[in-house]
């Protein structure tokens, strides 16, 4: 496996970062935090470059993810930040998309694992790897997600 | 609702591809405007640092300054030697095995040995201050936990809070004193014991050199280098170095000496519990090196 040298670092980020990015919107409900935490996951990556470019999606989507969980002020900035999802106009279109609808019945963490799963391709292996979950729980969450999309799409269908 | 696992993939890459994209300018971080209150915080952080290390090497220059006005350069190759002044009158004669010595002006590297009761007492856990006293006169030792050889007894300070009686002694080699107590006896391999009886003196015993005068012609030309375990002293005479173990022997016989062996550029002579050694110094004036406290020859 070739060593990740910083020119490749940043042309692998770039391939990544259209699918992480909507990842991170979608599970976030939140383009400044999906941005913030792609922008902090890609200096961390400068300062301690992976070691080799396998699953390069589901490493970016786990590093920004914690990032946008750091700080002091979490809980404040999340708070505003979904107050102020409402009046953004990408969120809006998401949220009238019919994917859109159902990741809103869904709590953060739910929408994290299922946009993992469904979107990034990750398996449940991974997804318990990079977010520190049982493979159980991931499959459990995932289970629960699916069932409250269909009996709360069928309803609102 | 899909309920097919392929259905699902499709929904969520058809719908979430439609989420737009920012700007390429902006898909890596771009350097963050740091604000007024963070850059005066990391001026002031820098210029903190910086006033630290300054303060940190004034407190280092200052504590070489006052070890360097205690000790001048010993000709020692040894550097653990701690020189005294050379003094006045000329070398000493006198075949006193030790002399005693005030602790505050006792020379460094010199052993100490006091025993007194407790009069002070503080400590942080890392050391301790404590102030031995025996009538009028009272001197404070600063021992340092690490480099004691024997852990000091736990409950010194307890006793001393209870003003129960307790008789120290304390037994260690002298080092410079630490800036912050200045006025206190620092010791380094020290034992603090507590005993039941001791005689309240306080003294030092320096290995003083001593116990043999050179012969007429010849002089000492440096001041000693004295430490717990062996002296030196450099002379001079007729002859220079490389006649010095001759020159000597005649005056070492006459005084009592036995010669226990000569080597190359050496004579060791024995007198009681003391080994002298005459040695040659290459390009320099030869050198006279006592080891107290030793019973046999080499």
């Amino acid at each position: 496996m070739p060593e990740i040298t910083v020119e490749r670092w940043q042309e692998l980020y770039e391939r990544a970062f259209p699918q992480v990015y909507r990842a991170l919107v979608a599970a976030t409900l939140d383009r400044d935090r999906a941005l913030d935490g792609l922008h902090d996951a890609f200096e961390e990556g400068m300062r301690h470059l992976p070691s080799d470019d396998r699953n390069l999606e589901g490493w970016l989507y786990r590093v920004a993810l914690r990032k946008t969980r750091r700080g002091l002020f979490r809980t404040a900035r999340e708070t505003v930040m979904t107050e102020r999802s409402a009046d953004d106009p990408v969120i809006r279109v998401l949220q009238r998309l019919e994917i859109g609808e159902l990741l809103a019945l869904l709590s953060e963490r739910q929408r994290t694992i299922v946009v993992a799963h469904y979107y990034l391709g990750l398996s449940q292996e991974e997804i318990a790897k990079a977010l520190g979950l049982r493979r159980g729980t991931v499959s459990a969450t995932v289970s629960q997600s699916l069932a409250r999309m269909r009996r709360e799409g069928a309803e609102h269908a | 609702m899909p309920d097919r696992r392929s259905e699902i993939v499709d929904l969520f890459v058809r719908d979430l591809d439609k989420i737009e994209l920012p700007p390429h300018d902006r898909w890596r971080p771009a350097h963050r405007k740091e604000s007024y209150f963070a850059k005066t915080s990391r001026y002031v952080l820098y210029a903190g640092g910086v006033t630290a290390v300054l303060i940190a090497a004034l407190i280092v220059g200052f504590g070489l300054r006052d070890r360097n006005s205690q000790a001048t350069a010993s000709p020692s190759p040894t550097p653990a030697f701690i020189t005294l002044p050379l003094p006045a009158s000329s070398p000493p004669a006198t075949p006193s095995p030790a002399a005693t010595w005030s602790l505050s002006t006792a020379p460094l590297g010199a052993i100490a040995v006091a025993c007194g009761s407790v009069t002070g007492y503080a400590s942080d856990g890392a050391q301790m201050l404590l102030t031995l006293g025996s009538g009028s006169m009272t001197t404070q030792y600063h021992l340092e936990y690490h480099f004691a050889s024997v852990r000091p007894p736990a409950d010194i300070g307890d006793r001393f809070a209870s003003k129960t009686d307790q008789l120290v002694q304390v037994y260690g080699r002298q080092v410079p004193a630490s800036p912050g107590s200045a006025n206190a006896v620092r010791l380094r391999d020290f034992t603090a014991t507590r005993v039941t009886t001791c005689s309240p003196t306080l003294s030092v015993a320096p290995a003083a050199f001593t116990g043999f005068v050179l012969p007429p012609d010849c002089a000492y030309v440096r001041p000693p280098a004295l430490a717990f375990d062996q002296s030196e002293r450099s002379f001079d005479c007729p002859g220079g170095t490389l006649l010095a173990v001759e020159t000597l022997a005649p005056a070492f016989r006459q005084q009592g000496w036995i010669s226990c062996a000569t080597g190359p550029g050496r004579g060791y002579w024995k007198k009681d519990a003391t080994l002298l050694v005459v040695q040659q110094v290459a390009n320099d004036r030869p050198l006279l090196v006592q080891y107290p406290g030793t019973t046999s020859c080499p």
